[in-house]
């Protein structure tokens, strides 16, 4: 079995980092990331439980995928409760393919930082463990652990990426702080590109050809 | 975000729509009466079918981790 922890920091109060958390798939950061689906949703004591499916392309190198058949998709639960009052979202997220050939349950709890109300610690705890057995455990295990400390940063840089474009940083306006005037529809955000579209057509007869 | 089937895009989109709005302008400010139920069954009834094609393990998908004793613990 293989630990790994880290932790980050996003520069955005939790609300915001609450609902770009359900708006963060398709981000550049993460194209391995294919489907998404929510399975089950409950209000429970004012916390949100939510359930969702994720289907991720399966990169691994030529000797794993002799154990695992050559899959090139794997399956991944992320279970989440949203505690508004305490300001926390935590997540568990597990493979529910492939474990006969490894394992990797990440848990990640978003909070408010308790010294600056802007900022949100991300908390990242992940186990790594496969059920092989004559020796390739170890390798199995290392090479995932690996690929998942690469990942696990690109995942942070995916959010905030997503983060930036939702909740421009330049307005720090106090009425981003309400919630109700976070979300942004994806007409909004289209409406948004196709300015800037017409914009740069604009601008494009002052740029002399070459 | 893409659905799992294309059967189900549209269906996701709605009730995504209708949830991120929800979640922000309600549940954070601390209403959190459901106001999406209707399109999420019918979202939900499609999604079910497509686990079921793509033949989803449905004990593990089902199967409560998060707040359970089922949850990994840190290396003493």
């Amino acid at each position: 079995m293989k630990f790994y922890s880290d932790s980050s920091v996003l520069n955005f109060c939790w609300e915001q980092v609450a609902v770009s958390f359900w708006q963060r798939y398709p981000n550049p950061f993460a194209k391995h990331v294919l489907s998404e689906d929510v399975i089950s949703r409950k209000v429970i004591d004012q916390e949100l439980y939510s359930k969702r499916l994720l289907r991720k392309t399966n990169k691994m190198t030529n000797w794993v995928k002799k154990f695992s058949g050559g899959e090139s998709f794997t399956y991944i639960v992320e279970e989440s409760i949203v505690d508004p009052i305490r300001k926390l979202i935590t997540t568990y997220t597990r493979n529910i393919a492939m474990q006969h050939i490894v394992s990797v349950e990440e848990k990640v709890v978003y909070k408010q930082d308790p010294e600056n109300k802007d900022m949100v610690v991300c908390e990242r705890k992940a186990w790594i463990s496969s059920p092989l057995r004559f020796g390739a455990s170890g390798p199995v295990c290392s090479f995932v652990h690996k690929r998942f400390k690469k990942n696990s940063l690109k995942a942070t840089e995916g959010f905030r990426h997503v983060l930036e474009s939702m909740f421009s940083r330049n307005d720090q306006s106090p009425s981003m702080n309400i919630p109700g005037q976070m979300y942004m529809s994806k007409e909004m955000m289209t409406e948004g590109a196709k300015k800037a579209t017409e914009y740069a057509m604009k601008i494009k007869p002052l740029i002399p050809k070459t | 975000m893409n659905s799992i089937s294309p059967e189900c895009q549209e269906l996701k989109e709605k009730y995504d729509a209708c949830f991120n709005k929800w979640f922000s302008e309600k549940f954070l400010k601390g209403n959190t009466k459901d106001e999406c139920s209707g399109l999420f069954e019918v979202y939900q009834e499609c999604v079910k079918k497509a686990v079921k094609d793509h033949k989803i393990d449905l004990w593990e998908l089902e199967k409560p981790v998060l707040g359970t004793d089922k949850e990994k613990k840190d290396p003493s």
